[in-house]
């Protein structure tokens, strides 16, 4: 099997980053400078009101002497302009037709590509000892070197965005399949927290929507090696195809409650590499 | 459990456990969304698919329940012969003073008073073993009358019939041929009586001639010595005397002519008898053949052929005919003259006749031929003294038929036999009137051998198959071997079916794997 970066998906990336400047998204009209972020040293940019989890080190205690209430102070400093990629790497993210996981990596090198272009540099993450930090446009093929090295492993999602906020900074990119959306909300309530920005990208396969087809069929977990036997028809096939919906309300819903977005892309047929067919990718993207 | 083959069901079970196994899917699909493929089946009431132990385990249960009720299963009542076969005596001796009367109103009496689920075979017991089974009321139905020889041992019979679940019982009289069994129920009825029996019948037949000899032997089995009487019936004789002293046999000859042929019955009159069946014995005699004899004999011919005729007519009971009634005759006596080429008459005896339409020229006679042996193999000159015979003028073997020389001279044949070997013709090459084979004592004899050989292939007295004829079944004097009544053992009781509580369980089982 080939490598998720082809040459036809190389040549659709330099197009995509040939445009890159008439992306309405990738132009942000702030002067570099003025560009600033929320963190945890900084300076005092205002307050906030206390949510259950936060922080109690940022507890303004000034505040609540005044007011009875709690805040939390909101600082400010002054962010270099960097993309921080978080990628799923479990092996969930290794299922389907075509591979969930080799859509995510080459999601990660337009996303990274734009960052290298437009903004300081990119981190990418897939777990917390495996990180790689890659500045100016040149190092994209070292970007692309690095994200065709990796491979599905075990991996906590708590811990992966705990990293992203401790060691990376600027806008987060989350790729997952967010199976379980569960287990990605304490990390997004962590994210608000930190008040960093992150969009959660699902690279959207067939199945996402419309179940097998009909017969008899053994579904494996990847993860788990828990496997079910069914006999799927017409009326399972509804079912399941409303399981479905409902996982994707579920998972909108996680990140609606951090205040954040997800962004469902459908990924094109193996070999498509034509750029009206990643063309949406890279509008959605606000750096 | 009553019948334990139905266990071999049970090596069906490793079947039972291949087809609950589920269904091995061709495809395999790896994904991420296996909680929601549960849950959908959970939406619409499905349960996965997966080996369940418990449903397997009922349908086991039934299917165990169901073949243990197809053992058939009880439970108490008794064990014990489920089956009674009865060993029932119907040789002649059974027949004397009410014995075999007695038997059957002791079957009959048991037969009513067996319980429903014990089944009774009957095997009759005779000449030979005859065994009926089915319903009850058949069992008895048209019990044959005591006859013949009892040649079974009834012994044996028990020894090999007793089993476990077999109980036999013999009705006898333990007399005559019979030996009462040493295993199983024994019932002995009747009691040893006098008799007085026809033991033997001998017939010394000497068919197509009409004397027939019957020897007859006649026992006594009493302790007093008898005077008896022999008759006989359906031929001429007159009633023989015959005392026999006590335990002994006495043998007479009697002398028959046959006749037309028939039944002829021998029996016995006398007192003090027990059994009427060993009373008499009969033998059917063959009807005779045809009793006229033909004579052609030529103008050359001496008185000798035609005394010859008569002289055989009278031994077998026939008559003399004219030559030109020959066609009907049974026997053709031809002396010289001439034939047709078409051979002989069958059963005849030529002498000096040629056969054919040549002219006789001097060379085809032979003049006082030198007689140089006979067959002494033959029937018809076995034993005859022919060395006396002296032929004057014989005719040359040329003119003789094909066949068994019977008389050979210096030059070839004098005699032969021809034709068929079941109606022979007799060809001598001479006449009688050119030899002294008239003259010789052996040619009456010559004769009545030609004429049997004639009828060679006629039938024999046969005994009647019927005739008891034997002397161990008529003596009636002692009990054979241990004679005493044994009862029948205690039969079986059916104990309670657990059959219907066994598919009681089976059903249970299958219902509740319903909603397991």
């Amino acid at each position: 099997v080939s490598g998720p970066f082809e040459p036809g998906f190389r040549e659709l990336l330099r197009q995509i980053l040939r445009r890159a400047p008439r992306i309405r998204a990738a132009r942000d009209p702030r002067p570099r400078a003025r560009r600033r972020q929320t963190a945890a040293s900084g300076t005092f940019a205002g307050h906030r009101a206390y949510s259950p989890g936060d922080d109690l080190r940022q507890l303004d205690w000034n505040a609540f002497a005044r007011s009875g209430e709690l805040f939390l102070k909101v600082l400010e400093e002054e962010d270099r302009r960097t993309l921080t990629l978080c990628v799923d790497r479990t092996a969930s993210m290794a299922t389907g037709d075509p591979e969930r996981w080799r859509g995510a990596l080459r999601l990660a090198a337009i996303l990274g590509g734009l960052a290298l272009v437009r903004l300081d540099g990119v981190q990418v993450i897939t777990a917390p000892d495996r990180r790689a930090r890659f500045e100016g446009p040149r190092a994209l093929p070292r970007l692309l070197g690095w994200l065709e090295r990796e491979r599905v492993g075990a991996q906590d999602a708590a811990e992966l965005m705990r990293t992203a906020l401790e060691q990376a900074g600027g806008t987060i990119c989350w790729l997952s399949d967010f199976a379980a959306p569960e287990l990605a909300r304490p990390a997004l309530h962590a994210v608000r927290r930190a008040a960093r920005r992150c969009t959660g990208w699902l690279p959207q396969l067939a199945s996402d929507r419309n179940p097998a087809a009909a017969g008899w069929l053994r579904l494996r977990d990847p993860e788990s090696g828990a496997e079910e036997v069914v006999l799927v028809d017409a009326e399972l096939r509804a079912a399941m195809a409303e399981e479905l919906r409902l996982l994707a309300r579920q998972q909108d819903a996680v990140f609606a409650e951090a205040g954040l977005t997800l962004v469902r892309f459908p990924l094109p047929a193996q070999g498509d590499f034509r750029l009206a067919s990643w063309f949406d990718a890279a509008r959605a993207v606000r750096l | 459990v009553s019948h334990p083959e139905h266990l071999l069901w049970l090596l069906l079970l490793p079947i039972l456990y291949l087809l609950a196994r589920p269904v091995r899917p061709k495809r395999t699909e790896t994904t991420p969304h296996l909680a929601q493929w549960r849950r959908a089946l959970a939406r619409i009431g499905r349960r996965p698919v997966r080996l369940r132990w418990l449903r397997l385990l009922l349908l086991v249960v039934a299917f165990l329940a169901g073949v243990l009720a197809l053992t058939g299963p009880t439970l108490g009542g008794r064990a014990g012969p489920r089956e009674l076969v009865v060993l029932l005596d119907t040789s002649a001796s059974m027949a004397a003073g009410g014995a075999y009367a007695a038997a059957r109103a002791r079957l009959a009496a048991l037969v009513d008073a067996l319980p429903e689920h014990i089944a009774v075979r009957l095997a009759l017991c005779g000449r030979d073993v005859a065994m009926r089974r089915g319903a009850r009321g058949d069992l008895l139905a048209d019990l044959p009358a005591p006859a013949g020889e009892g040649r079974i041992d009834l012994g044996a019979l028990a020894a090999a019939t007793e089993q476990e679940s077999i109980a036999v019982w013999t009705l006898t009289d333990a007399l005559g041929a019979t030996r009462a069994p040493q295993r199983g129920a024994l019932t002995v009825v009747g009691e040893p009586q006098d008799n007085f029996a026809l033991t033997s019948l001998e017939a010394l037949d000497h068919w197509p001639l009409a004397r027939v000899q019957l020897r007859v032997a006649v026992a006594n089995f009493a302790a007093a010595e008898r005077a008896l009487t022999l008759a006989v019936e359906g031929a001429e004789h007159p009633d023989v005397a015959v005392t026999v002293a006590p335990g002994a046999t006495a043998v007479r000859t009697l002398e028959l002519q046959r006749g037309s042929g028939g039944p002829v019955r021998v029996f016995l009159r006398g007192h003090g008898d027990a059994l009427a069946l060993d009373d008499s014995v009969a033998v059917r005699l063959p009807p005779p053949p045809s009793p006229d004899i033909a004579v052609l004999a030529d103008a050359e011919a001496g008185p000798e052929i035609r005394a010859a005729a008569a002289a055989l007519a009278a031994e077998c009971g026939g008559r003399v005919i004219e030559g030109s009634a020959a066609e009907r005759a049974g026997f053709l006596l031809v002396e010289g003259g001439r034939l047709p080429r078409g051979g002989p008459h069958p059963r005849s005896v030529t002498f000096g006749t040629r056969f054919g339409d040549g002219a006789l020229g001097p060379g085809d006679l032979v003049e006082q031929p030198l007689v140089v042996d006979w067959d002494r193999g033959d029937a018809v000159t076995a034993g005859l003294d022919l060395s006396e015979l002296v032929v004057d003028l014989a005719l040359r073997p040329e003119h003789l038929l094909s066949g068994r020389t019977l008389l050979s001279a210096g030059h070839g044949p004098l005699a032969v036999r021809a034709g068929d070997p079941g109606a022979p013709s007799i060809q001598t090459a001479f006449r009688l009137s050119d030899s002294n084979f008239a003259l010789l004592p052996a040619f009456p004899q010559f004769l009545r051998r030609a004429y049997v050989a004639a009828w060679s292939a006629g039938a024999r007295a046969e005994p009647d198959p019927t005739n008891l004829a034997s002397a161990a079944e008529s003596d009636l004097r002692r009990r054979a071997g241990a004679a005493t009544d044994r009862p029948l053992p205690a039969f079986a009781e059916p104990g309670r079916s657990l059959a219907g509580l066994l598919l009681a369980v089976a059903l249970a089982a299958l219902v509740a794997r319903l909603y397991a």
